[in-house]
């Protein structure tokens, strides 16, 4: 048990690790982006419902850049395979009501999320606190395990929705150059992945602790 | 269930109690009860050698078959 133990403050530590760099540079990009792009939304002088922005992949024809590689003088080409556009969206006063309940709609997913996120978290500390107490074999475990399997295939599915509808509304808004607006990889299927993984794993515990039960009462 | 554990009837036709009992076979007053109340889901040949050892019985007056 004492290895079981030290694999679950491991994972434990990794996780929330993981969370915490996911965190951090999710706010480091987010405030990158707002700064690049901060003196081309302050100049405009209309009022806009909302800015855009979008990371898209680009075609053949986006222009490349020729650099030269300091370390030996050769030319370097530099080929961009994904830009992050930013666009001043729709104004005010032309917002229709499609876009302003794609606005909506995308909000109320991404409250949902943010939600299942957190319980999914919530959910992982108490049951890696359960197996600390090396308390494996444990109808509360199945039932968490089972709850967590289903909160990442709801993630997943909400996670893709959202994808599904902000290209939606953005390539409707947005027309570039060199620029595709791609539904190929909408779909959260780690996300999803992960969950059935969980929720497999969950059914052999939920096995394994009913051999458990009987051989506790086996006389 | 339909095996029925009549130690109960046996211990009391011998005297018996539970801590006396548990103390011979050598099993937990806790475990001989989960038995004595039926709530029990096996039963290993080991402990119902020494159940029927001790209370001087056979099987068939431990366990009992009821449809």
């Amino acid at each position: 048990m004492k290895k079981f133990k030290v694999l679950c403050i491991i994972l434990l530590t990794a996780f929330i690790l993981s969370l915490f760099n996911d965190l951090v540079s999710s706010i480091i990009s987010g405030f990158n982006l707002g700064s690049s792009s901060s003196e081309f939304i302050l100049n405009s002088e209309d009022d806009y419902a909302s800015y855009l922005y979008m990371d898209v992949d680009v075609t053949p024809d986006y222009k490349k850049a020729e650099f030269v590689n300091e370390t030996n003088n050769n030319k370097l080409l530099v080929l961009p395979n994904t830009v992050s556009i930013v666009d001043l969206g729709v104004k005010q006063e032309d917002s229709s009501f499609s876009v302003k309940f794609l606005h909506w709609a995308l909000f109320i997913i991404n409250i949902v999320s943010v939600i299942v996120y957190i319980s999914i978290v919530v959910l992982f500390i108490m049951v890696m606190r359960i197996f600390i107490k090396s308390e494996v074999f444990n109808r509360r475990v199945v039932h968490l395990l089972c709850l967590i399997g289903w909160f990442f295939i709801i993630l997943g599915v909400f996670s893709s929705l959202w994808n599904l509808l902000r290209i939606y509304m953005i390539s409707s808004l947005v027309a570039i150059e060199g620029v595709e607006f791609s539904y190929r990889y909408i779909v959260e299927w780690s996300t999803i992945l992960m969950g059935l993984v969980v929720l497999v794993n969950t059914e052999i515990l939920s096995q394994a602790t009913t051999i458990k039960d009987e051989n506790d009462l086996t006389i | 269930m339909p095996i029925i554990v009549n130690l109960d009837v046996v211990m009391a036709e011998r005297k018996m109690s539970l801590n006396e009992l548990s103390e011979r076979v050598d099993i937990t007053p806790a475990n001989l009860s989960i038995l004595k109340t039926g709530k029990a889901r096996a039963i290993r040949f080991s402990t119902l050698e020494a159940i029927c050892e001790v209370l001087q019985c056979q099987p068939g007056d431990i366990l009992e078959y009821k449809e």
